[in-house]
């Protein structure tokens, strides 16, 4: 009896790879996607039946992290890569991504805002963007922080959740926030922070969960973030704070991983995204669409959008390497 | 002793590991070399050992897995002490349920401990309830951090030394009894030495266990200090893709827990002499009401964390009642639940069998090296696994004609088996050095052959404990998620891997579904294995 058991059970773990085996056949489009795209609550579960039956291109997404881990795993695949299209790579570490990537001027370029084009080569396309915000619940009977420097008011110990930045992107935007802002002297912004931080999170998303579940009333995330309350649980409880200092900003790119042998293919998907996907990607993504001809649902008049943006795409990996350094320093006292 | 006889058979014990080591050799040595290699060629070794913050995270790293495993391992003895003497209702179910929590991914007891224990937790909003405020505040401190360790950990120490303690017959302590010695000098003198091999044993596996924890740390912990060296690799991987850096990290890792593995102290080696075990007594009086509180306890300990992720499986942040989770969560999780426990199956399978090989070979050789080499996988934590044979993965590609799939597919079979094996040989291998040599030398004057003997009457012997190791191997596998996500590439997923990515969607609800059905799943495992343990001892 335990023999036939065991015998089934090989078979069936033969079967197991063999159908996966199924969905990648040679002749389809292969897109890295970072989370919040792939799988079936994001974008991707609309967005790409829809391309295929457009096109009759097959697309085989793959679901790769958050978008620095995707960005890692295309670097340690190297030219071993299976991927044609890559999409979620964030400005500020797009530097590390050209090397893998060919330019694509696409026509689409045009609807897109030049502010945001921050790889002039066209290696990476900007698709959507956000901006970094704390986002509080107005319902928890703590007084609304003002601004930045407000935050660090004593009033507010243990009542906000910050985010890693050694192990998050979002927990380095509000560290490179905090640098454009203050420069050398960020640090002091830190000390002044680190009684009001309830817990400092390993990602955005356990920092973004304990939110919700009434851990504590602010948390980091994005200006855009209320737009998912509005329209999945019908609430303007959740509200972004904009600051009269600014916010730093976050773009993501789409590219075209070089030496592909499918480019008239990775076009397609490309355009496809910056015009009929942008609507859809804006919503599940809680971002605002890079294509300026975009009309957006009402839920988004709750993402208000700051007059000061900074993007550090200009600070290079050393510099912010010594910034992770001193912060962690500072924290670790 | 006259160990002339053992001899004998010694090569059969031998031949018999000889799997057991090109596994371990194949599938973790070399693709350790490759990782370690990496590193001392790019010169990163050297640099962080010149970095006084790589001294900081490891000594914090030190300090939780020691006081996790202290506390673990001390809380347990009582209760361990208590449920190897009685028998009484609801021992079994409780044996099973202590198992479970073990099971569970890290980042659902992060789940399970916000939900009951957070600030707005339903412990909090019970208390609100009949006192008017919400007055705990457990969580983001470094007593959280132990608390969650100690969730996870305790059912390991508790079920090993259970398990040790009553499969030892209680005739050392009437003895003492008999000599007018009291209760208390018994248990100090007699008992707590007996137990040391186990206790030392679970302690070791907790400690290595907590070494490289890091989301519970992380996030419980709430402070940018509680960092551990496990972190700094996963940053350095998939932050920084710098794997001569991390490759560094993981040698400093894999340098302490080997020494922590070897300054162990090592029980007293327990040769049983008959095959008679403690029968348990019945419970009455006095200590029915003891068995009932200790019962209690350990309830209110492991049951309100999973019975919250349970409830909010089914409940709204606000409390209204929907089932719309679970059908989002089945549909998504159908595959992902199948090919979990495939490989959790087929792993167990595998690492008991080589366990049982090398517990019986090392326990006869009376060879420390060989455990501690099987036991290797565990010091370099389930990150440091997934890296090596990842980077192996090309190697393997460009010699062997598969599909990449097939390749990824059982190379994860492979690192489940690596983190699954060192827990069944520290499991099996105090099981095969009870086995008195009188019965293997008896066996061999009634002319049977060593094969023969090591099926015949050792391999039946071990077989309570094969099972249990096949039991925690299969909930370890079922909740193992590092090394998995590593290795698949997003392309194949298991259950908890897929809890990972709800509760990265914030979708708390759904991920809570299927964390009920990983906890299903190992709760029926348990069940079957408590029926099917016919010695009945634990």
């Amino acid at each position: 009896m335990r023999k036939i058991i065991l015998l089934a059970l090989i078979i069936a773990s033969i079967a197991v790879p063999l159908s996966a085996q199924a969905a990648s056949e040679e002749n389809t489009l292969t897109v890295y996607a970072y989370d919040s795209f792939s799988g079936d609550w994001g974008p991707a579960g609309k967005l790409i039946p829809m391309f295929e039956e457009k096109t009759g291109i097959d697309v085989e997404l793959v679901g790769a992290g958050d978008a620095v881990e995707m960005l890692s795993r295309i670097e340690l695949e190297g030219s071993m890569t299976d991927a044609d299209v890559v999409i979620g790579i964030t400005d500020d570490f797009a530097y590390r991504a050209y090397d893998f990537l060919e330019p694509y001027e696409s026509p689409v370029l045009e609807d897109i805002p030049d502010w945001l084009e921050f790889d002039p080569e066209h290696r990476l396309i900007p698709f959507d963007y956000g901006d970094f915000a704390f986002v509080w619940d107005s319902e928890s009977g703590i007084r609304k922080p003002e601004s930045l420097m407000d935050l660090t008011s004593p009033e507010y110990k243990g009542q906000v959740i910050l985010i890693d930045p050694r192990t998050s992107s979002v927990g380095l935007g509000l560290l490179l926030w905090t640098y454009n802002l203050y420069g050398d002297d960020f640090v002091s912004w830190w000390e002044a922070m680190k009684d009001n931080a309830l817990t400092v999170a390993d990602g955005w998303s356990s920092a973004y969960g304990l939110f919700t579940e009434g851990e504590a009333p602010i948390v980091l995330s994005y200006t855009t973030s209320p737009v998912y309350h509005v329209m999945n649980d019908n609430t303007t409880r959740y509200q972004a704070l904009i600051f009269p200092e600014g916010h730093e900003a976050t773009i993501e790119g789409i590219g075209i991983i070089k030496g592909t042998d499918k480019r008239a293919e990775a076009e397609a998907f490309i355009d496809f995204i910056l015009t009929d996907g942008q609507a859809d990607i804006a919503i599940a993504n809680s971002m605002y669409p890079a294509n300026s001809t975009t009309v957006l649902p009402d839920a988004f008049d709750y993402a208000p959008e700051p007059d000061t943006m900074f993007t550090s795409t200009a600070i290079d990996e050393e510099a912010k390497d010594e910034i992770i350094d001193i912060w962690t320093e500072t924290m670790a006292r | 002793m006259d160990r002339n006889n053992g001899k004998i058979g010694l090569w059969s014990y031998r031949a018999g590991t000889i799997p057991a080591i090109l596994l371990v050799t194949i599938l973790f040595i070399l693709p350790m070399a490759l990782v370690f290699g990496s590193a001392i060629r790019e010169g990163t070794l050297i640099n962080s050992l010149e970095d006084a913050s790589t001294y900081r995270i490891l000594l914090f790293t030190v300090e939780e897995a020691f006081v996790s495993a202290l506390v673990s391992t001390v809380a347990a003895i009582p209760f361990a002490a208590f449920f190897s003497r009685y028998r009484f209702p609801g021992r079994k179910a409780i044996l099973a349920l202590s198992g479970l929590s073990f099971t569970m991914p890290a980042i659902l007891v992060v789940l399970g401990f916000v939900i009951w224990y957070g600030n707005n937790g339903y412990l909090n909003t019970l208390l609100e309830g009949i006192i008017g405020c919400k007055p705990l505040r457990i969580l983001y401190s470094f007593p959280a951090i132990i608390l969650a360790h100690a969730y996870l950990n305790f059912p390991i120490a508790f079920l090993i030394i259970t398990s040790a303690w009553s499969g030892r017959p209680e005739t050392e302590e009437l003895a003492a009894y008999t000599l007018g010695k009291g209760r208390l000098w018994t248990f100090l003198h007699v008992t707590l030495p007996a137990i040391r091999g186990s206790a030392a044993s679970s302690f070791a596996l907790i400690f290595l266990y907590c070494f490289s924890s890091f989301a519970i740390v992380l996030v419980l912990g709430g402070q940018p200090r509680y960092y551990t060296l496990e972190a700094e690799i996963y940053r350095r991987v998939y932050i920084d893709a710098d794997i001569p850096s991390a490759a560094a990290i993981s040698i400093i890792a894999l340098a302490a827990t080997a020494i922590m593995l070897l300054i162990m102290p090592e029980g007293r080696r327990e040769k049983r002499t008959s095959r008679k075990k403690r029968e348990l007594k019945e419970a009455h009086g006095g200590s029915l009401i003891a068995a009932f509180f200790l019962v209690i306890l350990i309830l209110l300990f492991l049951l309100p964390p999973m019975v919250a992720i349970v409830y909010r499986s089914f409940h709204e942040k606000g409390g209204a009642f929907t089932t719309e989770h679970w059908v989002k969560g089945l549909n998504a999780g159908y595959g992902a639940m199948l090919s979990s426990f495939i490989i959790a199956f087929l792993s167990s399978y595998l690492s008991t069998s080589a366990a049982s090989a090398i517990a019986l070979y090392s326990a006869h050789s009376r060879s420390r090296l060989l455990p501690f080499f099987t036991t290797l996988p565990l010091a370099a934590g389930s990150v440091t696994i997934g890296l090596g044979l990842l980077i192996a993965s090309s190697y393997i590609g460009s010699l062997i004609p598969l599909s990449a799939d097939w390749i990824r597919y059982i190379l994860l079979l492979a690192a489940h088996v690596m983190i699954t094996l060192p827990f069944s040989v520290r499991t099996i291998t105090p099981r095969a050095q009870a086995i008195p040599e009188v019965l293997r030398d008896s066996a061999y004057t009634l002319g049977m052959s060593s094969i023969r003997t090591i099926m015949k009457v050792e391999k039946p012997l071990l077989r309570s404990g094969r099972m249990k190791a096949f039991c925690f191997s299969f909930a370890l596998s079922l909740g193992e998620v590092n090394a998995t996500m590593m290795i698949s590439l997003g392309r194949l997923t298991t259950l908890p891997a897929l809890i990972y990515d709800l509760i990265g969607r914030y979708d708390y609800q759904s991920a809570s579904a299927l964390g009920t059905i990983l906890l299903l799943e190992a709760l029926i495992v348990f069940i079957i294995a408590e029926i099917g343990d016919k010695d009945g001892i634990s």
